[in-house]
Parts: structure tokens; sequence; C-alpha cells
């Protein structure tokens, strides 16, 4: 860890521990937060954590890095979702070339990718960045699976049923009114509705935020990067 | 189920609790957006799924909520690639301006056909949001026509057995009946 931040961090846990060591604090009971609890000087309770993917792993010094890229037929959500995802990392492929590249026709007669061939996404992907991303597929994906690789600052594609968008971001509350489950919620880049190989700026929705309790999560495809 | 008016006004209610005080529209939504009339979201079958409510700022359609019928918040969704500008929100009447919309399916009807009416429904899956019309011909045969955007493109038997639309129709069902029972969901 660079100097500048192992100090940093240091100065900030010992004043984390500072607070905790007052005798107020040290007589919470965590099994029972009250309302009284947050009127508690010196605390400060996160009730809502929220992250999108960034320009690096550094979230003091970057802002939010990630484009929306709409589907330029109306069967090439996995394409558009492919170039999504290839974009973050400053790979150029244009749709149409994607779209060759996943066997998902042309812009005057396009089709939609089988579901027997969803690894073709994995070795697409592999493919045209020279293996210097480690693409995964993984069937089911549950809420982990989206927080660890967003935490990670890495998107992901989703796949839902009869359609792909990719994921770059998500919020998680903490609280919630009686008898309800806290909110979960996936920021999502939806490359639908489309729009047409001459207008590939267009199209697309950005959803923030989807309620991850009521969509079905198919697969999800991660992307790592290969360090040497 | 029987759609009511009280049902869109007290959708459009909830949407205009979750525009002001939730962490979903950017700040120039939250401040300047006009909650628009909700509109039934039908499954192609005709059944209510969902409510669209459009969010507008000068005359362009900046997003949307997609609620339940009992107001569960299925999403909040932006035209807005930036926070502060409307640049590449489309005119509001592209999505809420049925003659407008009806045009466009007009434009694909064929000389012998009938265009039934407008309703949004979604293709596939409710986050593929389309307006569909049924057109009937002389004889009776129908086809419905989607349209969303710029696309306008016809329904085609829901087989499932793709991401995105058909593939090559016959050799994906022969693939899928053997993998999943053709279908998959």
């Amino acid at each position: 860890m660079p100097t500048a931040d192992k100090r940093k961090k240091t100065t900030e846990f010992k004043k984390r521990l500072e607070v905790w060591a007052s005798p107020v604090l040290r007589e919470i009971n965590t099994n029972l937060i009250t309302e009284a609890t947050f009127k508690l000087p010196g605390i400060l309770l996160p009730l809502v954590e929220t992250r999108e993917v960034r320009y690096s792993a550094r979230t003091a010094d970057h802002a939010p890095c990630y484009e929306l890229r709409g589907q330029q037929t109306g069967v090439w959500c996995v394409a558009a979702s492919t170039e999504m995802l290839l974009n973050f990392y400053r790979y150029h492929y244009d749709q149409p070339r994607l779209a060759q590249e996943l066997g998902l026709g042309t812009c005057d007669h396009p089709n939609g990718l089988p579901y027997s061939q969803v690894n073709k996404v994995v070795t697409v992907i592999e493919k045209l960045t020279s293996n210097t991303l480690d693409a995964t597929l993984i069937a089911n994906p549950g809420w982990t699976t989206f927080r660890d690789e967003i935490r990670a600052n890495r998107p992901l594609i989703s796949f839902i049923p009869g359609h792909s968008r990719t994921v770059a971001g998500y919020t998680s509350h903490r609280l919630a009114l009686p008898g309800e489950l806290p909110f979960k919620g996936l920021l999502v880049y939806d490359p639908w509705p489309p729009t047409d190989c001459e207008h590939p700026e267009d199209g697309g929705v950005i959803t923030r935020w989807e309620n991850f309790a009521t969509q079905t999560y198919q697969y999800a495809y991660s992307a790592v990067l290969k360090h040497v | 189920m029987p759609i009511s008016s009280n049902d869109s006004a007290a959708v459009c209610r909830r949407a205009r609790e979750l525009l002001t005080g939730g962490d979903f529209a950017s700040p120039l939504v939250r401040t300047a957006g006009q909650v628009g009339e909700a509109v039934p979201v039908l499954h192609p079958d005709g059944g209510l799924h969902s409510w669209f409510v459009p969010i507008t700022v000068d005359g362009r359609i900046a997003g949307f909520f997609q609620l339940l019928p009992d107001q569960t918040l299925l999403r909040y969704s932006t035209f807005q690639r930036h926070d502060d500008s409307l640049d590449g929100c489309p005119p509001a009447a592209s999505w809420l301006d049925r003659e407008a919309i009806l045009g466009r399916i007009h434009e694909k009807k064929r000389p012998d056909e009938t265009v039934g009416p407008l309703f949004l429904s979604y293709d596939r899956t409710p986050d593929r949001l389309a307006w569909a019309a049924v057109l009937t011909t002389a004889r009776g045969a129908t086809r419905t026509l989607y349209t969303s955007g710029r696309a306008v493109w016809e329904a085609t038997d829901r087989t499932d057995d793709s991401f995105g639309g058909p593939g090559v129709p016959e050799v994906n069902r022969r693939l899928s009946a053997a993998l999943f029972g053709g279908k998959m969901s």
C-alpha cells in the first residue's frame, strides 16, 4: 500500500477507535438500536450503502465512470451489453462488429442470442481483449454477486429472462418499515428501448434503481482484469 | 382486473412521493419534474402487469417509474445521460402522444388491415416496454405490432428461446427443447 494511503487509513482508524472508546458508546446495546442511539454525540450510522463503478478503485479521487449504449436493433441487447462492459475497459468495438462475433447477424438481418449459446459471451469478451479480461458466467446470481463485483469496481452483464443489461452500481438500505425488507436496488444500464444502426448514440435507459426483490436474475457475467 | 381512475391517482401519488423523497431521480428532475398520468402496462394477453408513470421536464420525458398494481416499486429509469442535462431525453410526445405513436404503427400497416386500440405493453419481458396494437385483416387474421423508440416490429410467437429476440427459430426451438424443455424462466 502506498505510504500516503497507509498513513491516511491509520489516522482514520485511530479516530474511529477514539470515538468508540467513549463511555457512552461502549454501553450501546447492539441487539436493540433505538431512536436514542442515533442522537448520541459522535455517532454516525450509515443508513444506506451506495456504490457505483468508477475510473479507479480510489473513490476519493474519481467520479462515477460508465456509459450507456442503446441496442441498435430490437434483438441486440446482448451485443449492446457486451459493448458497455468492454467500453469500461477502453475497448471500443462497434455494435455491428460485436454482433458479428456473437453470431447475432447484421443490422438488416439481426437475431437474438440462443439460450444454448450463453457461453459465447465469455468467449467473445476474452477473444476481443486478447485474454486481458478473464470473463466468467455465473448462473442464478444473488445479491452478493453483484455487490462484491461492484465493490471490486467491476461492472457486470446481467441476463434476465429474454433480455440482457449491465449493472454498474447498487444501493442497500439498512432500515425498513416494520414487516418490510430493507430496499436493495441495482444501478442498471439497460440498452432498451432500441435505436438503429444509423443512430448509435440513442436508445437505452439508466435504471436507478431496479428493485432487486422484484427481478429474476438468470445469469451474470463478471470480467476480471488480469495483472502480470 | 378492472382498472379504475382511483388506482391511477393512487399510483401517481406514490410516484410523486418517490420522486421527491427518494434517491431515484437527478436533482434537476427532482425539482423540475412533472408527474404525468399513470399508464397501465398490460400483459400481451390483456391483464394488468404494472403502471408506467412518466416524469416530464420542459416537454421531454426525463424518466419514468414502473410500479406493480400494489404500488411496489419495480424501477425508476431515466433517459438522461448526465444528471444536469436533458440532452438525449426524447420528446414526451414520442412516448405519450397516442396519435403520434399510432402514426408509427400505421406506417407499417398493410392495406387490408385495420388497427385496433393502442395499449402499453412489453415484448418478451416487462423491462422491454413497448406500445402495441393488434392489426386485423378482413379475413380475421391478426398480428401485433410493437413500437418503442425508433423501432416498429411485429410480435413473434413467444418461444422465449433467446436473449433479445428470436434467433434462427427452428434450430433454437429444437435446441432449447432438448436442453430446457423448450422454455427457461
